[in-house]
């Protein structure tokens, strides 16, 4: 076949065809924006992991005291769809200020391309036929990856995530930094400041109206261990997520703040303990 | 879309060979009358989006350049036939191909597909690259066993005459009974790669190249001299030291060109002779002679560094760089070290604080203005990415966290590979 050229001529698609790699639609907007805004204010900018098996998320905060990992199960999105692994590096702040276009019943639906340069997320509204659509550049992030081993923890406490959140502000206010003792009788948070000192403690306790306001406590052997109160804090921020939270505690290991959600998916903080000056 | 030479024998075929420089396998037109080619892709950048559309006809109009120029913006008017030919021929007849991309076959010496054979013993005896002479037999089966489609290539009689003259003008040869066996040398084979090199910048080098590696190279920092109290002593000595250096590099080629014989260093040398003479004329000629052998230089890396097996490319290189070679790139060297040093002393006066940078001459107000920018750039870069620090970062930056380990101390890295 002898070939010329003299046959062709050249157009310009207007949109070149990509296929869609990754798809997940969210029932409720509010889930990703509550996770989303609560660690805004631990990490900038971090790589959404996606696989089939769901959304993940790890990242550590600028100094590296504290670790937050994020989970959506592929049952938390109906449907999902996610053909090959992809990392989606975005900057937090920005996905925040889309997330805040959704209202909180909306319809949220995550899509990527093959080699992205860009996450489209559409929102809709459940009630009227508002249709609104957002494209956030990504950023090509590189960050390590730590390997979290399952950790079996000497304290277990789960406690209404409100009543944490309250405890956390409140010691705020004496100290920078709390003690956490887990023993038979209670978990005692403590903390000693410039204009004294204060406590917080809890028991055992069931409520059988309200599950939500139980305080359990699994113990294996007694812990004490001191935490910086304002990455507490930051971590309440997540209170909104779930109406408990589980705090697990072993001596010389990070302290597991979890959030658990629906479908087994979760939000966890990690955080190192201060060892050394006990002032 | 692929451009195939016209008139190709019925023979001719798409083969795949190991390509010379990096072995991956790539793709070659081999027709047994003509030669070898290797295709050249010409593409529009990627965020371009561009297709072909490919209808039928009967005549050949001069489509080409309208094909060939796809990259050009012009092209976006798609459907542009000539009316005449609108009514003969619907345009529904074509269709479109996705990507456009035009693969152009290019002739290409066989002799480059040939070297890899002479790479093997080479690095096999890395310690004494001592090479030994092979029948052409031997160094073609050799390479049969890289690329599969070689041995097609190769079983035909005027290719193979063909192949084993090439290899006859890069290698030592000699006669072992009644068959000749081959060596590769090195001075044979750079002269062959110098006399391609040659032909490429006949027709001149393209203008991204020569833009690039020769303007830009040569370019010196111009000094003003009619200008303010400071710069004039500096500028003074600079403009001076270049004729000074100048008889230095013609020294060196004085002496070079006792032992070498070439034409080329004799001709370096009587345009250099003169410049040792007067003191302050910018030499004319000398210059053409450089901006020559700075092309030449060009083209000869380019060549080597796009078709060479490694192995062979670097004692190629040091035999260039040694000036022992057919051509002596001395010139250029000693030229370019000159430009360097001066472009450093330049700077160096320029950072003592002047205000007479704004009003040098433009090559230097570019450098200035690209630094400018890019300090800039990463200012405003900082800058965004301060802004987009939420509160609470920022605030946590404020945490005393001493007595707190890294995360990296309780939780492995050696999962990380696992989860990638």
């Amino acid at each position: 076949m002898s070939m010329t050229v003299g046959e062709c001529l050249l157009c310009g698609l207007q949109e070149p065809y990509k296929a869609v790699l990754l798809e997940a639609r969210l029932e409720q907007a509010n889930l990703l924006k509550k996770v989303v805004d609560a660690i805004k204010d631990l990490v900038q900018d971090c790589n959404f992991d996606c696989n089939d098996s769901g959304v993940a998320l790890q990242a550590m905060d600028n100094s590296h005291v504290a670790l937050v990992s994020m989970m959506l199960k592929a049952e938390s999105f109906s449907p999902f769809r996610c053909d090959r692994n992809i990392a989606l590096g975005i900057n937090l702040t920005s996905l925040m200020k889309v997330l805040r276009c959704a209202q909180n019943e909306d319809i949220l639906t995550l899509k990527a391309e093959d080699a992205p340069d860009v996450v489209n997320l559409v929102f809709e509204s459940s009630e009227s036929d508002r249709l609104s659509e957002y494209d956030i550049k990504l950023m090509d992030i590189d960050q390590e990856h730590l390997g979290i081993p399952e950790t079996e923890y000497a304290a277990t406490i789960t406690m209404p995530s409100a009543e944490f959140q309250r405890i956390c502000r409140d010691l705020m206010a004496l100290s920078e930094s709390v003690a956490i003792e887990a023993t038979k009788d209670g978990v005692k948070f403590s903390c000693s400041g410039d204009i004294g000192n204060g406590a917080v403690t809890l028991r055992s306790h069931t409520n059988v109206d309200k599950p939500d306001l139980n305080v359990e406590i699994a113990l294996s052997e007694p812990v004490a261990l001191t935490f910086s109160l304002k990455y507490l804090v930051n971590f309440c921020k997540a209170s909104g997520l779930s109406s408990t939270v589980k705090l697990c505690l072993s001596n010389e290991v990070p302290l597991l703040v979890e959030y658990g959600l629906a479908s087994n998916s979760y939000l966890r903080f990690y955080l190192a303990p201060k060892i050394g000056d006990e002032e | 879309m692929l451009v195939l030479p016209e008139h190709a024998s019925p023979e001719a075929r798409v083969c795949t060979l190991a390509h010379p420089r990096t072995l991956t396998p790539s793709r070659y037109y081999f027709d047994p009358d003509k030669g070898l080619y290797e295709f050249t892709r010409i593409t529009a950048p990627k965020s371009a989006c561009r297709s072909w559309l490919i209808g039928r006809q009967t005549r050949l109009v001069s489509h080409n350049e309208d094909a060939s120029s796809g990259k050009a913006p012009t092209t976006m008017e798609k459907p542009k036939p000539e009316p005449a030919e609108a009514n003969d021929r619907p345009i529904s007849d074509g269709y479109t191909v996705k990507n456009a991309e035009m693969l152009i076959a290019t002739p290409i010496d066989q002799l480059f597909l040939l070297l890899p054979s002479f790479v093997d013993e080479s690095s096999a005896k890395s310690s004494t690259p001592k090479r030994l002479f092979l029948s052409a037999d031997d160094l073609l089966e050799k390479l049969s066993e890289k690329s599969k489609h070689f041995g097609h290539i190769s079983g035909h009689e005027q290719t193979r005459l063909v192949m084993e003259q090439r290899m006859g003008a890069v290698c030592d040869t000699v006669d072992a009974g009644g068959e000749k066996m081959y060596r590769l040398s090195d001075e044979k084979l750079l002269r062959e790669l110098v006399r391609k090199a040659e032909t490429i910048i006949a027709k001149g080098l393209p203008a991204s190249m020569e833009e690039r590696f020769i303007r830009k190279a040569l370019e010196t920092p111009v000094m003003v001299v009619e200008h303010s109290e400071t710069s004039v002593s500096d500028a003074t000595t600079s403009r001076i030291e270049t004729p000074t250096s100048e008889s230095i590099v013609s020294d060196a080629v004085d002496s070079q060109a006792s032992t070498a014989s070439a034409e080329s260093t004799g001709s370096a040398l009587s345009t250099t002779t003169e410049t040792t003479t007067p003191e302050d004329i910018t030499p004319a000629t000398n210059e053409s002679e450089l901006y020559h052998l700075l092309r030449l230089r060009t083209a000869l890396s380019y060549v080597i560094s796009s078709y060479v097996p490694p192995a062979i490319a670097e004692p190629l290189n040091t035999l260039i760089s040694s000036g022992k070679s057919q051509v002596d790139f001395k010139l250029v060297d000693e030229r370019l070290a000159n430009i360097a040093k001066m472009r450093a002393e330049a700077l160096a006066s320029r950072s003592l604080g002047d205000y007479s940078r704004k009003r040098s001459m433009y090559e230097d107000d570019d450098a200035a203005e690209t630094r400018a920018e890019k300090k800039r750039k990463k200012e405003e870069e900082e800058k965004k990415r301060k802004a987009s620090e939420s509160r609470g970062i920022k605030d946590l930056k404020k945490v005393d966290t001493k007595g707190m380990k890294k995360m990296s101390d309780f939780f492995g890295k050696a999962a990380a590979a696992k989860k990638k």
